[in-house]
């Protein structure tokens, strides 16, 4: 990789923007998905048109959805343009566990890479931009020093928790965290790219040394939290009681399967006509254990879940925020793959070329571990 | 009739393992097989086994699939109490005279429900359990015995010392199947070849008297103690001393009882005791806590595929302690019926150490009936007794179309037995090739009836299996209960449903009731649900509209004691299988046209033989070599230690290649591309001139390895430092007769870290160049400096031979290896010799170093090409070390010769002959057909995710680039389920064991 500056003249989002213009105007992308603001929130886009990137804001800490899966539906039957995409970690993880899964093609995608500290709820987020009590060139100079919270409302518990700052296998990468936000942003891009970026008139970038301290000590507080959070909701759910205890208010609406990044099935099998019993089975359930709870399978549902993408859970913590009645299903995902990532060590993301745990077998791999 | 009027069908002479897989792979390529065996049941030796080394698998377990299969088979008829009393005739139509003695129970009456047994008074040691146990005058030699049915010991028998003495079977045999009237019969059997697969017996330790078998009750052989420590054997699997049932603490093993001893008559290694003591040893410590185990041997021949490192697990993990001595005596302790062994060590002292049990590693003979059946049939036996082979002809006897497989022609090991059992059959088969499919049987079934859209109809019968269910289960209260579940509209119990005529009945109440679906609640499936579902055909019902409750394993037998509830679990149990038999749907098997072609890659020795087997049997073949010419190593070898030339053979070879119009022969190809999958493959290759794609059904890898370059010792520094095979080449040109010292290093390389794996023909390759060195200038000096001497099995004599020449064998420690100077212009070796305890120092005009046969380096591409699996040392990897020594897990995938693990030539030609075999097998089908219960997609639900195919280990899924979903390739699928297991979207499902069919059975289990 090789470092270089973009110079920012107090709005880092601007200057972003139009950095990303230049990508399309340099042909060094032919389209480009990147979150752009609108009206109290930022959403995904596809923009072909240079113009049309003018609020390309990726830095907004709001994330609607886990983008993998809207990259995944974009190259699944191939792509014939090369298209730049612009991810967080959480969703450059995810695409990886896509590709593995053969849902998602990185044929002609240039991964764009940007730091992430978190995100706020959305609904968070729409009220403190309309209070301007955020605005997301100040929060992005001021978070850049690692304090994402406002008055008190901090981005998603799973981002609190969340030890990856700088996005992985990216080829372009834009840095924010640790810098001087309001003068300069670090771009740093592959070597093969180098040449056909520098067409876009960047400094050069140097050693970022107090950069790299930063997002270390951020990375490791982080771990540490998580580690904490999880030990005290492995003890909070040691039980089936505790876990139905825990999934009492669950709606079974989906929402979080709905969110999932690697929730890739066509149908669920959850709508499907397997779990769509006739009245007599009910009633024969009914009779036999005086009463059911209507719907039934809801913890299973869950379970079921776990178990699908217990190994390939990049922790985004999608599930979480949209789920209605806030059960804290991110981190109870995380209490439950994290038992089967170690096991296999298996970390989601980390190299495409690593075999899912489920094709794999050893003769020894569920033997008590040390 | 074919021109040459062949006959189409084999005797096989013997149904141990060897004679099973000769019968399995002749009914498989389309010949009738008669499979003759003296006893009342197939199996032989393997059968008595518990574990199997180097894997301790258990014996049983993995060959029994073989008995069911030649049990079930319908081109193999199994006569078993038989004896050959003569054969004539010529190559292609012998006729047998054969004398099937009588069995006093009807085959086909007898259930085996063990009643007889049961009742009768008399008790003999049981010849199976190495007389450790008992069986009756009236017995079945073992659980699984094939065919599974009683037998009557004639001399045993009361009611035949007296006519009105017993007779306490006759009463309780529900069946009927007893008769003490049966006479002998005479039986003449037209076959086209011969196979003859007698087997050996275990050497009696009786004249060994010093060991004190026969005297001393804790002193056994090494087969009483394999029948010990089977669960199935007579102690149940507790290692006890005989003497007083209490578990020993300290065992030891003499090794070459009767073995590798020349004054009392075998002049042999018996090949397998190394090995057998070493598993037993290992068994024997799992089955008691802190036993110490022993092994006293002179040699450990831990010369086969995975078997060095299984010494070293022995030593390292067990804990297995080897003596290398000389035993002088045993004597026992009065008190404690202890043993007292004294042996010479190694140190040439005499030492003295007590133990609570001895087992004696006897050796292999040749069985007692050999020499009759020899005599009968018209062979040649050599001198020890075993039956002569040409060396370049394997399984070849002294009579033209007479072939001998397993321990009949040298003591053997389960691997060789089974290739060289494969090889006969390969051999008869292309005797006969015209005449295959002439007298091989199809079974043909009435067109199926259409029931979809019928209501379930459902007949369930209830078995009593003789009183083995119904004594314990209420039989008419369940017949009864089943009659109330919706959907069955008839229900009946049978004495035994397995009996002829009851099938018959089935049939016929399916007319009767115009039934659509059978449950039978009996027994467990895995062996009569084939029978049953082939009845339910006949009556002209798809065979997979079919169910199998198992109310006699899970219910009678295991609740033996509370009837009460066992009759209710067997209600439970049948009215599940209801419930799954109504969603049960017609299964149709897929099948495909194959390309008849093979592809052989490797035109060595092996690669040359499979190619003329397979084209001697009709089918085309493609010859790759990647070299100029053909040949591969056998090129460097002048000579065989028995005397062999291999260039007049490869000349040979080369000549039959040339001349037969199957084999086209592609020379210094190389393998760029290949794509498909069994039965169509297409291989790209390239030669020198041009790119060409070979289309194929079958692949033999007979791809080869080569010699190990060593990389000490000043090799390649110094003129005067040789490998064995340099050697060879240099005493061919005649330019050694002048060396006056000769110095061989064995395991130059092997059996040590980064190579730990014992290569295995390197000191038969040492004694047979220091032999010729002997022989040419007896004044010369040659010292072989050795780990192990492993000239197993029938190489033996030539180490002997060796010795008595003068050749000075000096053994080193792998911790002590031979130093190697070169001063002055010349070369020393140092070694310490143990014996003598100092060090030796010999001056050396000539340095040969024993490196061993390493992997080829083009293995590994050819394994990634062809997904052929490697074993850890980078040989092929093969289904089954035992039992399916040349073929791959995946089929139409066969291996051999040296690219499977390092062996001499004429085992190399072995096991070529047999991957032909194994490839005709397959070859001569008409079409392949899929079995019942493969995988399906639901392609609307399928996302593509491809985990399905990650996980398939048959390469039976891919992923449909066009639809972006999975599909099965029916006939590559066996039906595990692992695909279903793993796909997140419920788009696989399994044919009879769909989601709803099991979730049906368990909400019927539990409402």
């Amino acid at each position: 990789m090789k470092n270089y500056l973009l110079k920012v003249n107090n709005s880092p989002v601007e200057s972003l923007a139009r950095f990303f213009k230049n990508l399309l105007e340099q042909k060094i992308v032919d389209a480009l998905f990147v979150q752009q603001s609108v009206n109290g929130a930022a959403v995904q886009t596809l923009v072909k048109d240079p113009s049309a990137a003018s609020d390309a804001n990726p830095l907004a800490p709001i994330s609607l959805q886990n983008a993998a899966r809207l990259v995944a539906d974009l190259t699944n039957s191939g792509l014939q343009e090369k298209v730049g995409v612009v991810l967080r970690s959480c969703e450059v993880r995810a695409l990886v566990e896509l590709v593995k899964l053969q849902q998602a093609k990185l044929d002609n995608i240039v991964i764009i890479g940007v730091d992430c500290l978190g995100t706020f709820v959305p609904a968070d987020y729409r009220s403190l931009v309309s209070n301007s009590k955020l605005v997301p060139d100040q929060w992005t100079v001021k978070a850049a020093n690692g304090e994402t919270a406002i008055g008190g409302v901090d981005v998603r518990q799973s981002c609190q928790i969340c030890d990856h700052v700088t996005a992985e296998h990216a080829q372009i990468h834009i840095g924010w965290v640790g810098m001087n936000a309001g003068r300069e942003l670090l771009i740093q891009v592959e070597d093969e790219l180098a040449s056909e970026v520098e067409k876009i008139s960047l400094a050069n970038g140097g050693n970022q040394a107090q950069r790299d301290d930063l997002v270390k000590k951020l990375v490791d507080e982080r771990a540490a939290a998580k580690e904490k959070l999880i030990d005290q909701y492995s003890e909070k759910l040691n039980s089936m009681d505790k876990l139905m205890d825990e999934l009492t208010i669950c709606l079974k609406c989906g929402n979080c399967r709905q969110a999932c990044p690697i929730c890739f099935c066509r149908e669920c099998v959850f709508v499907s006509p397997t779990f769509q019993h006739d009245a007599d089975k009910y009633l024969k359930w009914a009779g036999r254990k005086g009463r059911i709870e209507m719907p039934t399978d809801t913890v299973l549902f869950h379970l079921t879940r776990a178990n699908h993408m217990g190994e390939s859970c990049v922790n985004c913590g999608q599930c979480e925020s949209a789920c209605p009645s806030g059960i804290p299903v991110g981190i109870l995902f995380q209490v439950m793959s994290k038992r089967v990532q170690d096991l296999f060590e298996y970390v989601p993301g980390r190299d495409i070329e690593e075999p899912l745990p489920l094709t794999t077998y050893k003769e020894d791999e569920l033997e008590p571990r040390h | 009739m074919n021109e040459l009027n062949l006959t189409g069908a084999v005797m096989v002479v013997g149904g141990g393992i060897s004679g099973m897989q000769s019968a399995l792979d002749l009914a498989e390529a389309g010949y009738k097989v008669y499979l003759l065996e003296q006893k009342p049941a197939i199996g032989g030796t393997m059968a008595m086994l518990d574990k199997t080394f180097p894997t301790n698998d258990c014996a049983m377990c993995t060959m029994s699939p073989k008995l069911v299969d030649v049990g079930r088979h319908l081109n193999v008829e199994i006569i078993t109490n038989a004896e050959v009393l003569g054969v004539e005739g010529t190559p292609g139509n012998f006729k047998a005279r054969v004398l099937k003695k009588a069995r006093y129970v009807d085959e086909e009456k007898c259930i085996a429900c063990g009643q007889c047994a049961d009742e009768c008074p008399v008790k003999v040691p049981s010849e199976f359990d190495g007389g450790l146990g008992k069986r009756k005058a009236i017995y079945k030699m073992y659980a699984q015995a094939t065919p599974n049915a009683y037998a009557i010991d004639k001399n045993k028998c009361l009611k035949f010392k007296n006519p009105k003495a017993c007779g306490k079977c006759l009463k309780v045999c529900e069946a009927g199947a007893i008769s003490h009237d049966m006479e002998d019969e005479e039986l003449e059997l037209h076959v086209g070849s011969v196979i003859l697969s007698p087997g050996f017996e275990p050497i009696d330790p009786t004249p060994y008297g010093e060991y004190g078998w026969g005297v001393y009750p804790n002193v056994i052989t090494s087969v009483q103690f394999e029948r010990m420590l089977a669960a199935s054997g007579p102690y149940q699997g507790h290692v006890v001393r005989p003497s007083d049932h209490v578990e020993p603490k300290k065992i030891a093993f003499i090794q070459c009882v009767g073995s590798r001893d020349v004054h009392r008559g075998k002049n042999y290694c018996s090949a397998v005791c190394c090995m057998y003591a070493t598993k037993e040893a290992i068994i024997a410590k799992e089955h008691v806590d802190n036993l110490e185990a022993t092994i006293f041997y002179m040699d450990v021949r831990a010369y086969g595929k995975d078997f060095e490192k299984y010494y070293d697990r022995a030593r390292q993990q067990h804990g297995v302690r080897y003596n290398r001595s000389m035993i002088s005596s045993v004597k026992e302790l009065q008190q404690s019926n202890n043993l007292l062994i004294r042996y010479l060590n190694q140190d040439g002292q005499y030492q003295e150490e007590e133990f609570d049990m001895l087992v004696l590693s006897v050796g292999l003979k040749p069985s007692t009936s050999a020499n009759d059946l020899a005599e009968a049939v018209g062979v040649e036996l050599d001198n020890d007794g075993f039956c002569k082979c040409e060396e370049f002809n394997p399984g070849a006897t002294t009579k033209p179309g007479v072939y001998a497989g397993g321990a009949f022609v040298a003591p053997k090991d389960i691997p060789e037995t089974v290739g060289d059992a494969s090889c006969a059959a390969a051999q008869a088969g292309k005797v006969l090739s015209d005449a295959r499919g002439s007298l091989a049987q199809v079974k043909e079934y009435p067109s199926e009836k259409d029931i979809v859209n019928e209501e379930p109809r459902i007949g369930a019968f209830i078995c009593n299996c003789g009183i083995n269910i119904g004594s314990v289960v209420k039989v008419p209260e369940v017949v009864e209960y089943v009659k109330n579940i919706p959907g069955v509209v008839h229900s009946e119990e049978f004495l035994f449903t397995c009996s002829q005529d009851n099938v018959e009945r089935i049939k016929e109440r399916i007319k009767e009731h115009n039934l659509n679906r059978v449950v039978v609640a009996s027994c467990t499936p895995r062996t009569h649900a084939p029978l049953f579902m082939s009845s339910i055909r006949e009556a002209g019902l798809n065979p997979y509209l079919y169910e199998q409750a198992n109310i006699r394993e899970h219910a009678s037998w295991v609740h033996q004691d509370n009837p009460k509830a066992a009759t209710e679990k067997a209600k439970d149990l049948v009215r599940m299988s209801v419930e799954k038999v109504k969603l049960a749907k017609p299964v149709h098997t897929s099948s495909f046209e194959i390309n008849r072609k093979a592809l052989v890659i490797g035109g060595g020795l092996s690669g040359m033989t499979s190619s003329l087997n397979l084209a001697g049997q009709g089918f085309s073949v493609y010859l790759l070599e990647k070299e100029p010419e053909l040949g591969g190593n056998a090129l460097h070898i002048k000579r065989t230690i028995d005397g062999s030339d291999p260039q007049r053979l490869i000349e040979d070879l080369r000549k039959q290649i040339n001349d037969n119009p199957l084999v086209e022969v592609l020379t210094e190809a190389e393998i760029s591309d290949v794509s498909g999958y069994l039965g169509n493959y297409k291989t790209t290759i390239k030669t020198s001139n041009e790119t060409k794609v070979l289309e194929h059904g079958v692949v033999i890898a007979a791809s080869g390895a080569e010699e190990a370059k060593p990389t000490e010792y000043y090799y390649g520094e110094n003129n005067n430092v040789v490998t064995q095979r340099e050697l060879e080449e240099r005493l061919a040109s005649g330019s050694l007769d002048d060396v006056k010292n000769v110095v061989m290093i064995q395991c130059v390389g092997s059996r040590q870290e980064g190579r730990p794996y014992c290569s295995r023909i390197c000191c038969t390759h040492a004694i047979k160049n220091a032999l010729t060195i002997k022989n040419r200038n007896p004044e010369a000096n040659v010292f072989v400096l050795y780990r192990d001497i492993r000239t197993y099995g029938m190489k033996e004599k030539y180490y002997r031979e060796a010795r008595e020449n003068g050749v000075i064998f000096i053994r080193y420690e792998l911790e002590d290896k031979p130093e190697v100077s070169f001063k002055d212009n010349k070369l020393e070796v140092k070694v310490n010799d143990p014996v003598l305890e100092r060090q030796l120092v010999l001056d050396t005009d000539l340095l040969v170093l024993s490196t061993g046969i390493v992997p080829r380096k083009d293995t590994e591409k050819l394994s990634r090409m062809y997904k052929l699996p490697l074993t850890a040392d980078g040989f092929y990897n093969e289904a089954h070390m035992k039992l399916r020594p040349v073929d791959f897990a995946a089929d139409g995938l066969y291996l051999c010769g040296l690219a499977h693990s390092p062996k001499l030539i004429n085992e190399s030609l072995s096991q070529a002959n047999a991957a032909a075999i194994r490839a005709v097998t397959l070859l001569s089908k008409d079409r392949l057909e899929s079995l019942g219960i493969v995988a399906t997609v639901n392609e609307k639900w399928c996302k593509g995710c491809g985990l399905c195919v990650n996980i398939c280990p048959y390469d039976a899924r891919v992923i449909d680039e066009n639809k972006d979903v999975a599909v099965v390739r029916e006939v590559l699928c066996q039906g595990c389920g692992a695909c279903v297991a793993a796909c997140p979207s419920s788009a696989s499902q399994q044919n009879g064991f769909e989601k709803k069919q099991i979730l049906t059975m368990i909400d019927s289990a539990i409402s």
